[in-house]
């Protein structure tokens, strides 16, 4: 099981619509995929189409109570960010062992201690970040030991990108001359996405030619590499594949 | 499609959009305060180090040996973005923060042309190379 850790420095930078589709990603490229969200209000329903009344299961329920969605076994766990005992949990339940499966975490940007409690078991990292300043102004603390939430394994996305806009084309210029190799996508401003949340489809089904769809997809295709490596924590067992 | 997508596009005799990106020359940015204040943070420097994800090293081995005796200061790495506020104009070139920091010296330059480097990285970016 490769853990595949989704947190942002701050909230509503589209964390959940990139563990989503990342999710989606990897199920088309025949990984056997858990989303787990740990937000106490969670829309990750939303993103596979399903109405706001779905209730995910939690993190131990059983496979009865499964709600499965183009293959990915959805699941919440709002007690997760203060159960000290989270990630001890995760290795009992069989969920950090090595092999063939994909668990994408979406963590809430609020629960910092969580994202740093599971970094070192995480094979990648994904921050999304919107090319703003305010994004940019917590990079420092993001990237602070003591405080934030940044390690080897880390990568970022930029999201609703609008590069029409000055001042969001400056950053993300800045951002691509920061980040270097550590930026690994980057996705597009598009009015599909909240159309497609809206009209409970996927983005998919509701948007193909979409500019977001497409680039998630490449990102997808930037982040899969690196869960083959290693985590900080461990070592995999060389030539095992998350892809089965 | 949205209705006034549609209608734009009925007027124009299109029957979809090209999406136009806007990709500037690094070399061509306005030098916002934020950028200069941030080039400034040491702590961005561990992503110098560890450029390369997976390749570098761990956040906190970096923070721990940043102030390690003979070790460049951990800003340095970053001078190619930095010299830039160095220079006339630009939205930053008159902060404060500017104003306390010594002028670097010739050694502490990088010995590389930057401006050549960082004009080759925009035009990779241009070209989807990047």
């Amino acid at each position: 099981m490769a853990l595949l850790l989704c947190h942002s420095s701050k909230g509503g930078t589209g964390n959940t619509f990139v563990a989503a589709h990342l999710a989606l990603a990897l199920v088309e490229h025949g990984a056997d995929v858990t989303l787990l969200s740990t937000a106490a209000m969670d829309s990750l329903p939303l993103h596979f189409g399903l109405p706001p009344s779905t209730r995910l299961p939690g993190f131990n329920a059983g496979a009865d109570r499964a709600v499965v969605a183009s293959g990915i076994s959805l699941r919440n766990d709002p007690r997760a960010p203060a159960d000290p005992d989270f990630a001890a949990t995760l290795r009992d339940l069989g969920f950090l062992d090595n092999g063939d499966r994909v668990l994408v975490l979406d963590v809430a940007a609020g629960d910092l201690g969580l994202a740093r409690a599971l970094l070192p078991l995480a094979r990648a990292h994904v921050c999304t970040l919107p090319a703003a300043p305010e994004s940019l102004s917590l990079l420092p603390d993001y990237l602070d030991i003591e405080r934030g939430c940044w390690s080897d394994h880390s990568v970022v996305a930029i999201n609703m990108l609008d590069e029409t806009r000055k001042l969001t084309r400056h950053t993300a210029a800045f951002l691509r001359e920061l980040l270097g190799a550590r930026l690994v996508g980057r996705v597009r401003r598009d009015e599909a996405v909240p159309e497609a949340l809206a009209s409970l489809q996927y983005l998919s089904r509701y948007a193909p030619a979409s500019a977001a769809l497409a680039d998630v997809a490449a990102l997808a295709r930037a982040v899969a590499p690196m869960l083959e490596r290693p985590t900080l924590a461990e070592q995999i067992v060389p030539g095992r594949s998350w892809i089965a | 499609m949205r209705v006034d997508a549609k209608a734009l596009l009925d007027r124009l005799g299109k029957s979809d959009f090209t999406y136009r990106e806007f990709a500037d020359r690094f070399s061509e940015l306005e030098l916002w305060p934020l950028f200069e204040a941030l080039l400034r943070d040491t702590r961005l420097a561990q992503l110098e180090e560890g450029a390369e994800p997976g390749h570098g090293i761990v956040a906190g081995a970096v923070a721990a040996s940043a102030g390690a005796p003979g070790r460049e200061p951990a800003h340095q790495p970053f001078a190619a973005l930095f010299s830039r506020y160095e220079g006339d104009g630009g939205a930053g070139s008159g902060s404060a923060a500017r104003a306390a920091e010594p002028e670097p010296t010739p050694h502490e330059l990088p010995p590389q042309d930057v401006r050549m480097l960082l004009r080759q990285l925009s035009e990779l970016q241009r070209k989807g190379e990047l």
